[in-house]
């Protein structure tokens, strides 16, 4: 019909009042419609362009780097998803009362169409609250696997097989990558890009994967060409978008918590995606990649540039709505293996934030606040000295913090609330952990997993956790089960820690096997996936025969939350041992199970049967030997619960003060824990083992005063 | 993919693109959906034009593909809060997704009521909604509104007809009966 028709037509009752309306209507739409679908027609080839690439379901992906016009045509459109993202997300947020989900699916604009969002009642969220063992199908154990939740599933992509227990040669990248559907509660493989995938993160509602070619399987980074390539549903095809341009070399090492060994460190910015491991800026959107700006890098050399902390925040800087934080301490070492533990500390240099685009960078110094809250509760556990943590700062410090500890990777970070926690998770570090406000750079001490769990041994020894950002607010640490202990996950919220529910019995046993452990959100709940280290670094000492890859999803409900923690000290008392004042107890060198004093007292039935001396299930009268260090610097006993082989205590005694007589370093006196089931047992030895005392922390104080009455009858 | 070809495609087929466009964001109230749906109707077509396959009206073809894709994108996201707020018929669409605005030397109390009438045309059933943006943004005669949606002429004379008595409801005209067969 066009206005001649309407003008012309005869209509039995007057016509002109049809005619005004359609003209007010025709008008008022046209005018609503104006500017839309008004590009020029380069832009629209180049949207064709990108949209015949992306679904073209008979021939191969199409490299989009040469076909892209020199300027993005939709410059807005990241932006109004964005909003809308904003939206969705704050709606999420007042479903989920979590603000955690506030910082990271601001970020990922999937939370309309992916079970992200509670509404739709899909993925894991639709399953029971609590832990389930996933069943991970066909998916190999390997090294350096990427996870990813992308439309409503589990992406699993990536990883080293190493065959054979060598480090290169027989080893291979898994080149497959499989989907998994929480609603199916099955497998299938996915397509792949031309290339094997090396991290993969989500952004904008596009799954996005660096990866690299090793035509010649070279495990070297300087062989590799690095390459990019984007997702736009599990149903379309790979979008190949080239060859990543970065600022920095493939020859460095990433090191960082926040990724796996030799992974790339992806960051959604909410804008961008920013490859902190090569230095680039990844647009999904246009294809592109582009070198990490700007030019006021100075102080960091690209050649041993260390990204060991990355955590996005919501931070407005400049004209952005949101941006990376990045913080960057450059270190002296050459950031690899042994040589990392010699670089500065976490706060030994700003910290770095890069805007959205990644093109904007201003460097934030920390400092502690002026007056730290009552969250300084780092030295909530007593310190190895026993005079509490050297950690936490004075009421009226003012200046970096300053923790030793918090060297190399022990210690992990996470976003949470827009800001930035830091926290120890192994060795000394366990006793450090701040809380970090990225627009001022105060940070406060908080609770750390050692006033939760306890110390760890002045050898480094003991328990370790590996913490990452989770939903619901909070960070979730999982032990690394470094010490075989089955030691329970915690986490963290407003400021404490608590311990959740013990894993799945399925997983029990192989989750004592240390191997690394990657916590990837999915939606409400989390997953916890282990890869699998080298086997012949994999640490299978306590429970051998469970060295096998393992994965589990934790359901968030009512009642299946974390529960509370209290800490019971059983008993601080002196009690001789049959050795007392006749140092040395015990020489790592040649200590016998003879120089362990029996604390069967203090233990039920259940473990006094079954003592065991050393690691590894050695023979009583084999010594110990420390597996992770090579170095014997212990002797260890192990009450071996006569039910369950993977519930123990441990009984760790050290040498007297003194020189070891192997490795000529000093060591003793310490005291150290062990974990069973939730609790731990803290034993504090002086040189002749004199004093020492029991602090169980468990599951609720019901429990823990059963635990403690026990050990106080013994 | 023949660059120069696509190049002569596109510009061949930019008017049909507008048109579609528009008319999408009628529909939906979001420009950049609407951009995309036509795009992704573009992009079908030629494929289409690839396979040497020729449809009887190419545009109608595109308005059928745009709107079922749309459609879809919407569906798809119902249980956000993106067409919650559009749909509601509040104001819902937001200015970065409202088409440009009249220029600035417009009348305001014309860019006023254009806003008005949008979101009372985003506020009708979605099928009246279709045929209000066929009808007067690509100016689509009954038959080939019918034939872009696979209903009756009769379903969309209904539809127009309902569209409009709510229209001009809220537009407080006089609404005449009836919508001629010429239409």
């Amino acid at each position: 019909m066009t206005n001649d028709d309407r003008s012309d037509g005869a209509r039995p009752d007057d016509p002109g009042d049809l005619d005004a309306l359609n003209d007010v209507i025709k008008r008022s739409l046209g005018d609503s419609a104006r500017g839309v679908g008004e590009g020029s027609t380069d832009e629209l080839v180049t949207q064709l362009t990108i949209r015949l690439a992306r679904t073209d379901a008979h021939g191969p992906p199409t490299a989009e780097r040469d076909i892209n016009g020199p300027d993005d045509p939709r410059p807005s459109r990241r932006n109004t998803r964005r909003l809308l993202a904003v939206a969705a997300a704050i709606v999420t947020v007042v479903a989920v009362l979590g603000t955690y989900v506030l910082v990271t699916r601001g970020n990922d604009p999937t939370v309309t169409n992916t079970a992200t969002d509670p509404q739709s009642g899909i993925g894991f969220d639709a399953w029971p609250p609590g832990w389930h063992a996933l069943d991970r199908g066909p998916v190999p154990g390997f090294i350096s696997a990427s996870l990813a939740w992308f439309d409503g599933r589990l992406v699993v992509a990536g990883g080293l097989w190493v065959r054979d227990g060598a480090d290169s040669g027989s080893s291979n990248w898994v080149t497959s990558q499989w989907l998994y559907d929480p609603d199916e509660r099955s497998w299938s493989e996915l397509a792949v890009p031309p290339f094997e995938i090396n991290s993969m993160v989500v952004s904008d509602g596009v799954l996005v994967a660096v990866g690299f070619s090793t035509e010649q399987n070279s495990l070297r980074r300087a062989d590799r060409e690095y390459r990019w390539a984007t997702l736009t549903g599990i149903d379309r095809r790979w979008v190949d978008h080239g060859a990543i341009n970065g600022l920095f070399g493939t020859d460095m090492r990433p090191y960082a918590r926040t990724s796996l060994e030799g992974a790339n460190i992806l960051v959604d910015t909410g804008e961008m995606v920013i490859d902190f491991t090569l230095g680039s800026v990844l647009d999904p959107a246009r294809g592109r990649s582009t070198a990490l700006g700007p030019s006021n890098l100075a102080g960091i050399p690209p050649n041993s540039y260390l990204p060991p902390l990355v955590a996005p925040v919501p931070l407005r800087l400049s004209q952005t709505s949101a941006s990376s934080v990045v913080w960057a301490p450059v270190p002296t070492g050459e950031g690899n293996g042994a040589e990392v533990d010699r670089t500065p500390t976490v706060f030994a240099d700003d910290m770095l934030i890069w805007d959205a685009t990644g093109n904007r960078l201003e460097r934030v110094s920390v400092e502690m606040a002026d007056a730290v809250g009552s969250g300084t509760t780092a030295s909530g556990a007593e310190g190895s000295d026993g005079s509490g943590s050297g950690a936490g700062p004075t009421p009226t410090q003012r200046s970096r913090p300053e923790d030793s500890a918090l060297r190399s990777d022990r210690w992990s970070t996470a976003a949470v609330d827009g800001r930035v926690l830091v926290i120890g998770v192994e060795g000394a570090a366990l006793e450090s952990a701040y809380s970090i406000d990225p627009a001022s750079g105060r940070a406060e001490a908080i609770t750390s997993i050692g006033a939760m769990i306890g110390s760890t041994s002045a050898t480094g020894h003991g328990p370790c956790y590996f913490a990452r950002a989770a939903a619901d607010g909070g960070v979730l640490a999982t032990p690394c089960a470094i010490d075989g202990s089955g030691a329970v996950p915690l986490f963290l919220r407003d400021g404490d820690w608590s311990a959740m529910d013990p894993l799945p019995a399925e997983v029990a046993e192989a989750a004592r096997v240390n191997t690394w452990l990657m916590i990837e959100p999915a939606g409400d709940a989390m997953v916890i996936w282990s890869t699998m280290d080298r086997p012949e670094r994999a640490d299978t000492l306590y429970v051998p025969e469970a060295s096998r890859p393992w994965a589990v999803v934790w359901v968030p409900g009512p009642d299946h939350g974390d529960r509370l923690v209290d800490r019971v000290t059983t008993r601080s008392t002196a009690r001789a041992s049959t050795s007392a004042g006749t140092a040395p107890v015990a020489d790592p060198e040649s200590c016998t199970i003879d120089d362990l004093p029996d604390i069967s007292f203090a233990l039920d039935d259940r473990f006094t049967a079954q003592p065991r001396f050393g690691v590894g299930g050695l023979g009583d009268d084999q010594r110990s030997n420390n597996a992770v260090s090579g170095t014997n610097t212990v002797c260890s006993r192990y009450w071996i619960a006569a039910d369950d082989p993977g519930v123990h205590v441990t009984q760790y005694v050290g040498g007297p003060p003194g020189v070891a007589p192997s490795s000529g370093e000093p060591f003793g006196p310490f005291h150290v824990y062990s974990i069973h089931e939730g609790f731990v047992i803290e034993h504090r030895s002086t040189p002749a083992l004199v004093d020492w005392s029991l602090v169980a922390y468990g599951l609720g104080r019901e429990e823990v005063e059963a635990v403690a009455a026990n050990l106080e009858s013994g | 993919m023949n660059r120069p070809e696509l190049q002569s495609f596109a510009e061949q087929g930019m008017e049909s693109y507008r048109r579609v466009a528009k008319a999408v964001f009628v529909y939906c109230g979001d420009r950049l959906l609407a951009e995309d749906s036509a795009q992704e109707a573009m992009a079908r077509a030629w494929e289409l034009a690839e396979s040497g396959e020729s449809p009887r009206s190419l545009e109608a073809w595109m308005m059928t593909v745009a709107f079922n894709w749309c459609t879809s994108q919407l569906r798809r996201e119902s249980t956000g809060v993106r067409v919650a707020e559009r749909l509601r018929g509040d104001r819902g669409v937001t200015e970065n997704a409202r088409g440009v605005a009249p220029d600035g030397d417009d009348d305001p109390i014309r860019a006023e009521l254009s806003a008005v009438v949008h979101d009372a045309v985003l506020a009708l059933p979605e099928r009246q909604r279709q045929v209000v943006a066929l009808h007067y943004l690509a100016d689509m005669d009954v038959a080939s509104i019918a034939g872009v949606f696979g209903i009756s002429q009769g379903a969309v004379k209904n539809a127009l007809f309902n569209a409009r008595s709510t229209l001009a409801v809220t537009l407080d005209m006089t609404m005449p009966g009836g919508v001629d067969d010429d239409e």
